[in-house]
């Protein structure tokens, strides 16, 4: 991350320890869609990246007393969300086997989307039926990786692997999306 | 795939070049790296979508909303809950409950039957036959079924210690409700546990 960026954060941070709510809002503005997208990619749907995107920020609120700098916040806000994402698709795993209901009735898809556009709807469907047929861990990486756009150090300081691990995930994923891209188009 | 390969197309995206430390790559190894770009280039498509602002703009009003939600219920739950963990143990309880009743109905010898779905109910660990033990034949027993069904009543019965009757949990708004009592630190010990027993 720029250092200016992490300057402002620092800032912004300071201000919302000593009272000023609104340091908070342009901080969860700031960092909203990049939690969004992430947990989008995670759990394949709308309605779930949006209750994670609340987690987060009651997370951030409530925690970011203790938060040090001695990562930048944009790490620290990743590491949050990846946990959140992780988490929540465990729950839904448990509440499909606990489940009154039957599984195709858990996790339906409603029209409720932040995509309205037919065509541009279609293309995330397809985009979340390719990633969530990815093993969780390796789906993690590779959002990180391939659309999140962030170096393998980065990554690594985030989920606590080491570089060599999430080359060899990247790669897997990768892998499995190729072949996965190539059945879907024939 | 061609991992080496697939290492420099990686290295590539930053670098941008069709070569290998200044060497020029044999054309079937460009070509290969194509593809990778392909499949990169139809991802970046899916992925690029207009999406509705309003909903970014919705998120902070949303999350205010709930932080005064979640202000004012929080003394509330601290007087009726003393202990959240003791919601873990009542999911344990059912998911066993599920997952012994799948077990029962594959156990070879219906001598051990009972004393397995005991085992599993009482001591919160499911009981995992070994191989010999399963076959195709179907044990039916409801005299196991209804012991079990008495057991795992009583046990979430005020399993609180406040006397609240969890044999309300009736549907899935129910479970809802148990789940989002549960902290991280719970949630993971459940999970793990449900792992162990190879049940999820």
């Amino acid at each position: 991350m720029p250092e200016d960026n992490s300057d402002s954060d620092y800032i912004l941070v300071r201000r919302f320890l000593n009272g000023d709510e609104n340091s908070f809002n342009q901080l969860a503005r700031k960092y909203q869609a990049k939690i969004y997208w992430h947990a989008r990619r995670m759990t394949g749907n709308h309605l779930d990246a949006d209750e994670i995107v609340q987690e987060v920020l009651l997370v951030m609120y409530d925690k970011l007393k203790n938060f040090n700098f001695q990562s930048s916040l944009f790490t620290w806000i990743y590491r949050i969300t990846i946990t959140r994402s992780i988490n929540y698709i465990k729950k839904q795993k448990l509440r499909r086997f606990i489940s009154f209901d039957s599984p195709e009735n858990i996790g339906l898809s409603t029209d409720e989307d932040l995509v309205k556009n037919i065509e541009d709807k279609e293309k995330l469907k397809k985009l979340d039926k390719v990633l969530q047929q990815l093993p969780e861990k390796q789906r993690e990486v590779f959002t990180l990786r391939h659309f999140d756009e962030l170096s393998y150090e980065e990554i690594a300081q985030i989920t606590g692997k080491s570089v060599g691990g999430l080359k060899a995930n990247y790669f897997h994923a990768f892998e499995k999306v190729s072949k996965l891209i190539g059945k879907e188009n024939g | 795939m061609d991992k080496k390969l697939f290492d420099l197309y990686d290295q590539r995206n930053a670098v941008n070049e069709m070569s290998n430390g200044g060497k020029e790559l044999p054309l079937e190894e460009k070509e290969k790296l194509n593809d990778f770009q392909q499949v990169s280039n139809h991802l970046k498509f899916l992925s690029e979508v207009s999406v509705d602002e309003k909903y970014f703009v919705s998120i902070l009003p949303k999350f205010r909303e709930r932080q005064n939600k979640k202000k004012n219920s929080f003394s509330f739950r601290k007087l009726v809950f003393s202990s959240s963990f003791a919601y873990a143990t009542v999911i344990i309880l059912i998911v066993l409950f599920r997952s012994t009743k799948v077990n029962v109905e594959t156990f070879t010898n219906p001598a051990i039957a009972p004393a397995a779905k005991s085992y599993s109910i009482s001591s919160q660990n499911s009981y995992i036959a070994p191989s010999d033990e399963y076959s195709d034949e179907i044990v039916n027993d409801e005299a196991i079924q209804s012991t079990l069904d008495k057991t795992l009543y009583a046990s979430l019965k005020g399993s609180n210690g406040n006397g609240t009757d969890y044999s309300i949990i009736k549907n899935d708004a129910d479970y809802d409700k148990v789940f989002s009592q549960l902290d991280d630190k719970e949630f993971e010990t459940l999970y793990a546990q449900l792992e162990q027993t190879k049940i999820l």
